[in-house]
Order: structure tokens, then C-alpha cells, then sequence
């Protein structure tokens, strides 16, 4: 199910492994990335979500801002119901950055995982998903 | 806290750096924050995200006032300023290049004055004199000497002042008699050294130190090296950083700013000083790489040249390079290796293979 789509960003929902997945491309304007992390979290307190992959591969830079806003949303997702939360890492060095500064934010870091490919990032949400359930 | 592996500051900088001059948008502006942000945590622990920030405070000086960005890489900065005093005895004192390359000038010097009744010393660029009242303690009790002419040219009268003060104070074996100079040495007309000269005799040796790069025109540079030419000095000595900041073309200037410095710091890390002295130490170089990075081809000031190029301007003007250096250090540590360099004929301060400071000695064939 397909709940945005836009140039910069595509918010898909499977229903069948329950999997949440932004793919998100280029430079995203602050609005759109906070309505996207908005939309994220309300569709998770409203649905079945186990595992919620954020693909940076092709992300450009996003402020600290921003980077900060969606870890301090992380928290009220994991109450909401949602297992684990894995990033693809992203190419831009930038990118890496503004990622990392949300990694040392430091919430339920066992429930977070970085990857370099979205297969891996599946492999380990079914793992983590395994181990808590 | 999770980890993953991190480009590196300096290739980061490098991204950064190709926007120059005007393609700084909003997504360009938010990559440079983005660095400075990853750089600001963590910058006491780390010389690289230190270096790295000075020179995003330079660029962001030429990206302009207009931008909002989340961080004032100031804030974070100003706590390492130390007093200008402490850091210029620290400088003097401490700071190897500085302290054993002017050691190294002062004892070549030295042996040649020896033997001679007088000697007259122009020091370009003489300071507040630290350098020239070291080289007079050195040359106190030289048998024979009775009287030393020194000749110092100063934009900054206040230094000269200072200077003057010095050697009035100086208990030494010899007679000195110091004519202060203030002026920049690109405007000074050195026709008016001639009714010092004429009262005086022996050797005349010139020196100047870390002065010749600010003189802000290449033409004028070699105006002032063919003035030195004409006085038919017994040696001419140049201490000066060894890097290309006269490149016009900013990146490539850039790639030579951050490989000079970065070695600088590497050696600033290794002093045996407090934090709080070293910090101070690489902010008060901070100010260079603003210069270098920051400032306007017409308003820069630090545009240092390689050796090899001051060489060039030497034999221009009739010098030849001469290898009588004395009292060339064995080992200073450090990291510094202190090499005698035959392509330029002068003696290389270096730190694994970058040259920082390079010495040169020059003297007239008749």
C-alpha cells in the first residue's frame, strides 16, 4: 500500500510482513521529511507495524534539526508498537552525518540497525522480531 | 550508541570546498552545517574536526552573513582563545619551528660576525626584536666585537618601541646602536640606509622571518629582494612557511592551506603544554586560514610562498645560494625532521613528507 509518493520521497506499507518502508531520494525540504516522519508515526499508532526501514541510500543532507525531530519521534513509534527501526546507509557523506547524529541520540539502540543494503536491514528486522517476540 | 564507518572530515571539506565561489545553496549551505555540526562534537579530542571547523569558519565567512545556520562555530571556539602575550611567548618559546629555526638563523649568524670588530644586522619585519635581542645574548663576549649596527624595519610602531627598550636594556659586551624603521618594507625606500651604512663597517647580514609573504604584491617582492641585492649583503637570510597560499585558484589553494596546517596541528599535538596553550595555539592559526580561505585575493595578507619560488626571485636578482648554516639541530623531536634541501640549497623543517618552514641563506658573488 502506498501512502506518499512524491520525487523526493515513497512511503510504502506491506501488510503482509508488516514492514513500513520510506525510500527517500535527493535533498528533502524540512516540511516534507517532517510530514513524512509525521505520517510514519501516525500510521503506526493506527496499524500493525513491526519494522520500519528508512532507506538514505540515495538521501541527500537533512538539517540537525530534522535529524533531531525524527529521533525524538522514535520513542513514542517503539510505544506505539513498532519492533525495530533500520536505516540503509546513506552514499552522500553529508548524509552519513546528519545519520549519525541521530545514532548518537542513542534510542533503544538494540531496536536500531544501520545497513548497507535493505535485504540485510529485512534479514535483521525479522531477527529482532524473533528475539523480542 | 550505534556506529557505522564516517568519511572523514577532510573529504568532507574537500565536497564542501568545490562550491566555492557562488554555488552555495540552500542544500550546499546544509551540507556545510551538517559537517560542522559532526565536527563541533567532539573538536577538543580531535585536531582534524578542529582544523576542520576553522576552515568552515572561513568559508562560511565568504558564504555571507545572510545565512541562518543552526550553529555558531564561535561559541564553540572562543572558550579555547588564550591571551595574545601568552600565546607570543609560547610561539617564541615553545613552538619548534619558530623557536629552532631562529636559533638556527642566529647561530649562522653568529660565525659570521665572528672575527669582525662591527657587524650591521637589518632585520625586515624585527617585531617587538625577540628574535635580534637572542641573537645579540648569543654574540655577547664574541672577542674582538665592540659594536653592532641593527637596523629594524617595522610597520608597527609599537613593536619598534618595544624593541628599542629591549636592547637599551641588554647588558652585553659590544656597543649596540639600533635605528628603528617604521614602515612596510614594499614602501620603504632604502636609499634612505645610506647615511647609516656610511658610518658604519664590517659584514652586513640581512634577515627577515615569516615578513616577506605579507608583502602583498608578487612585483613588489622582487623589488625588495633587488633593494637588499644592491646593499651587497654578506648573507641574506629568509625564514618562511613552505606552502603555495598565493595560488590564485581557491580549491587548489585550499588542498595546500589544509595540508600545511594539518601538519602544523600534528605538531601542536605533541608539545608538551596544556590543552588550554594548544587550543589557543591552533585558533590563533585559525586566524591564517581565514586569511588564506576567507579574504579576497586583494585583502589577503598570509600569501606564503614555496621555497623554491623565493629561490627563483634570489638568483633574479644576483644572490646565489650559499650552505653555510651552523649549528643545524641534530634532532628537535616533535616529528620535525630538520633537513638540508639541495634543490633549494636551504634547510627544511619537515614533518613526515611536507615541508613546513624552509630556511634559506643567500649571499652576492661580488
Amino acid at each position: 500500500m502506498q501512502l506518499i509518493y512524491n520525487e523526493n520521497v515513497e512511503l510504502i506499507y506491506d501488510p503482509d510482513s508488516f514492514e513500513l518502508l520510506q525510500t527517500w531520494k535527493g535533498f528533502v525540504p524540512s516540511g516534507l521529511f517532517r510530514e513524512v516522519i509525521d505520517t510514519s508515526l501516525d500510521f503506526i499508532r493506527s496499524n500493525k507495524v513491526d519494522l520500519l526501514i528508512s532507506d538514505t541510500s540515495r538521501q541527500k543532507v537533512i538539517s540537525g534539526n530534522d535529524a533531531e525531530y525524527a529521533a525524538s519521534v522514535l520513542d513514542a513509534m517503539f510505544t506505539a508498537g513498532l519492533f525495530a527501526m533500520a536505516f540503509v546507509l546513506p552514499q552522500d557523506v553529508f548524509t552519513r552525518f546528519s545519520l549519525k547524529k541521530f545514532a548518537d541520540a542513542g534510542i533503544d539502540a538494540d531496536r536500531v540497525g544501520y545497513f548497507n543494503k535493505i535485504e540485510d536491514a529485512r534479514k535483521w528486522g525479522g531477527f529482532v522480531k524473533s528475539a523480542k517476540g | 550508541m550505534q556506529t557505522f564507518p564516517l568519511p572523514s572530515v577532510y573529504e568532507a571539506l574537500l565536497l564542501v570546498m568545490q562550491n566555492y565561489p557562488d554555488n552555495f545553496n540552500e542544500e550546499k549551505k546544509l551540507e556545510v552545517e551538517a559537517l560542522l555540526d559532526h565536527c563541533i562534537r567532539g573538536l577538543e579530542s580531535s585536531s582534524e574536526k578542529f582544523l576542520a571547523t576553522l576552515f568552515i569558519k572561513a568559508i562560511r565567512k565568504h558564504i555571507g552573513s545572510s545565512t541562518s545556520f543552526e550553529h555558531d562555530e564561535n561559541i564553540y571556539l572562543r572558550k579555547f582563545e588564550v591571551s595574545q602575550i601568552e600565546l607570543f611567548n609560547f610561539l617564541i618559546n615553545e613552538f619548534p619551528f619558530v623557536r629552532d629555526a631562529q636559533k638556527l638563523v642566529n647561530s649562522s649568524i653568529v660565525s659570521l660576525i665572528r672575527g669582525h670588530e662591527e657587524a650591521v644586522i637589518m632585520d625586515i619585519g624585527i617585531g617587538q626584536g625577540v628574535q635580534m635581542l637572542n641573537l645579540l645574548k648569543m654574540l655577547d663576549g664574541t672577542e674582538g666585537l665592540r659594536k653592532i649596527t641593527m637596523i629594524g624595519i617595522e610597520p608597527f610602531g609599537d613593536a619598534l618601541k618595544v624593541a628599542k627598550e629591549k636592547f637599551s636594556e641588554a647588558d652585553l659586551s659590544f656597543k649596540v646602536e639600533f635605528y628603528p624603521i617604521c614602515e612596510f618594507i614594499e614602501a620603504f625606500d632604502f636609499s634612505g640606509l645610506k647615511p647609516i651604512l656610511s658610518k658604519t663597517s664590517g659584514p652586513l647580514i640581512v634577515n627577515e622571518s615569516l615578513a616577506l609573504h605579507h608583502v602583498p604584491r608578487l612585483i613588489d617582492r622582487h623589488k625588495v629582494i633587488q633593494c637588499v641585492r644592491a646593499l651587497k649583503p654578506k648573507a641574506f637570510f629568509l625564514t618562511e612557511p613552505n606552502t603555495d597560499h598565493f595560488e590564485p585558484d581557491f580549491y587548489k589553494r585550499f588542498q595546500n592551506c589544509y595540508n600545511h596546517y594539518f601538519h602544523i596541528f600534528q605538531v601542536i599535538d605533541t608539545i608538551p603544554s596544556d590543552y588550554r596553550v594548544k587550543d589557543g595555539l591552533k585558533l590563533f592559526f585559525g586566524r591564517e586560514i581565514d586569511d588564506v580561505i576567507g579574504g579576497g585575493d586583494h585583502d589577503r595578507s598570509e600569501k606564503h610562498e614555496p621555497a623554491f619560488r623565493w629561490v627563483e626571485k634570489l638568483l633574479v636578482a644576483g644572490f646565489v645560494m650559499v650552505d653555510r648554516f651552523t649549528g643545524l639541530p641534530e634532532d628537535i623531536g616533535h616529528g620535525i625532521e630538520v633537513v638540508f634541501n639541495p634543490i633549494t640549497g636551504g634547510v627544511d623543517f619537515k614533518v613526515k613528507k611536507e615541508t613546513v618552514l624552509s630556511i634559506l641563506q643567500a649571499a652576492c658573488v661580488n
